[in-house]
């Protein structure tokens, strides 16, 4: 039984649990429609950009028309990252199979587009996303995530403002990769700056907002040891930073090694492809260019991991049998056999740990 | 296979601007030996297993319901030496995973450039098996 207070408090709440239940639901329709936007873009993108190929080839296009053709392949190349940034905007981060580091300045690339959007047309977007920065442990589509929605927070604060300016600068400091957000608006109130990372705190209408854009995506960059804060707010603008942790540090961090390096020794090209595709997207980048597993390892040193067939780690043992210690000293790598049923003997004699050939995206899991 | 060798293509997908695009670009490379469409997505198998296409082009959102993914799999058991590559406008989850697994040997997002598509066909042609996502 409750009190009168507390009914008072119920009758009270029910609408505004009512409002954002709705501001929820439209939020997932704002990612459904992201991502069938970027479905519709590529399929009309592909067919444009294969008829300008047969243009292209023609003799009978006259030289005065190939700056035509080459200025629409550039317009229709933008419809096609405008579709690869809809993709980051609507992707699910903590899904296995996304990727989970980005490289800032291809990241960007990627995001520009979305971003000049965004703004009001005659705002000035200066960038700065050195190439030689370390790549970040953090989804692209969380980065993504995130900064669209500091650019449209900044587009509402520079309303009305005389020269528009927003900045994104990429730096490291400190063992981290930052990324600073800034435009010249109107900045935050002192409660805006105190509450803005509430869940459902907006400054604008409900009708408009949802409250929801900067706590969650607070919450995502938390996920993968990431943050973002205000560094400062006054009338003559804001300035977020994005804290990012880098990759190879986290990497070495856990395993307290030099980043791994991988040797896979399979033979089907499907499986090899889809295996280097996993080992990307946790950030492994070395892998041997044979695969064979039939070439001797001597000139190659010793793996930190081997993943392969039955085959392929048969012929991996007999090779290291053959090199000896002396040219492949240090510790044993740890071995992944890729099976149907078990792995087999493999597993049993040599200590590897066995994956479901069906379930490679689980890969990662050993790796860790 | 060499360079100079012949291949031919299917292409399993209800967007005729592709499929007429991509015919016209297909026939600028050498050794490109035809190109083929479908009428009745049902009767994949039994077309693929007639016209033995090198390459089979597979669209993941076909109409009517028509599973892509069986189609993948009637073709992998009925005719191997056609080579299945998965073509998609929807390049994320766990799609590529089972696409491969199933005996896809490639897997292109629609989001790429038109040099990457032809580069990867080219490629299976050639034995690689491809994985080509967003630019």
């Amino acid at each position: 039984m409750s009190s009168p207070e507390q009914e008072a408090i119920l009758t009270e709440g029910a609408p505004r649990h009512q409002r954002e239940l709705q501001n929820l639901q439209r939020l997932a329709m704002v990612g459904t429609l992201a991502s069938g936007l970027g479905h519709d873009l590529r399929n009309v993108v592909m067919p444009v950009l294969l008829r300008l190929d047969v243009l292209g080839a023609s003799t009978a296009i006259p030289e005065s028309a190939r700056a035509d053709l080459a200025a629409i392949r550039q317009s229709v190349l933008h419809l096609q990252r405008l579709a690869a940034g809809l993709r980051l905007l609507s992707s699910d981060p903590r899904q296995r199979s996304e990727v989970q580091f980005a490289r800032l300045d291809e990241w960007w690339a990627d995001v520009c587009p979305l971003v000049i959007d965004a703004l009001s047309s005659h705002t000035v977007l200066e960038h700065s996303v050195p190439a030689d920065l370390p790549t970040v442990a953090v989804p692209p589509s969380v980065l993504a995530q995130v900064v669209m929605n500091l650019a449209m927070n900044a587009r509402r604060a520079m309303e009305g403002i005389e020269r528009p300016c927003m900045q994104i600068r990429a730096l490291q400091r400190d063992g981290r990769v930052l990324l600073e957000v800034r435009d010249n608006g109107t900045g935050m109130d002192a409660e805006t700056r105190d509450r803005c990372f509430e869940p459902f705190f907006t400054t604008r209408p409900r009708e408009v907002a949802t409250g929801l854009g900067l706590s969650t995506g607070r919450a995502l960059l938390h996920d993968f040891g990431a943050d973002v804060r205000i560094l400062d707010s006054t009338d003559e603008g804001s300035t977020f930073e994005v804290s990012l942790p880098i990759l190879d540090d986290s990497a070495a961090a856990s395993t307290g090694e030099r980043a791994r390096t991988v040797y896979l020794v399979m033979s089907d090209p499907r499986q090899r492809a889809v295996v280097r595709l996993l080992l990307a997207q946790h950030g492994l980048r070395e892998w041997s260019r044979d695969t064979t597993g039939d070439e001797r390892l001597e000139a190659r040193g010793a793996p930190d991991v081997v993943i392969g067939d039955v085959d392929g780690l048969d012929a991996y043992a007999r090779s290291r049998a053959e090199a000896g210690s002396q040219t492949l000293d240090g510790p044993a790598p740890q071995l992944i056999v890729i099976g149907q049923d078990g792995g087999g003997g493999v597993r049993r004699a040599d200590g590897a740990q066995w994956i479901d050939a069906r379930r490679l995206s689980t890969i990662g899991e050993l790796l860790r | 296979m060499e360079e100079s060798d012949t291949f031919s293509v299917m292409c399993i997908d209800d967007n005729v601007l592709l499929l007429d695009a991509l015919e016209r670009r297909l026939k600028l490379e050498p050794g490109f030996a035809g190109f083929h469409r479908l009428e009745d997505f049902q009767q994949a198998g039994d077309a693929v297993e007639a016209l033995q296409p090198t390459i089979v082009l597979l669209d993941v959102d076909l109409p009517g319901g028509v599973d892509a993914m069986s189609i993948l799999a009637e073709i992998v058991t009925r005719t191997p030496t056609s080579r299945v590559i998965i073509l998609t406008a929807y390049p994320g989850g766990s799609l590529l995973e089972h696409a491969m697994s199933a005996g896809a040997w490639g897997f292109i997002s629609k989001g790429v450039t038109s040099d990457r598509l032809i580069e990867g066909i080219r490629r299976v042609v050639h034995g690689d098996a491809v994985i080509a996502l967003e630019e």
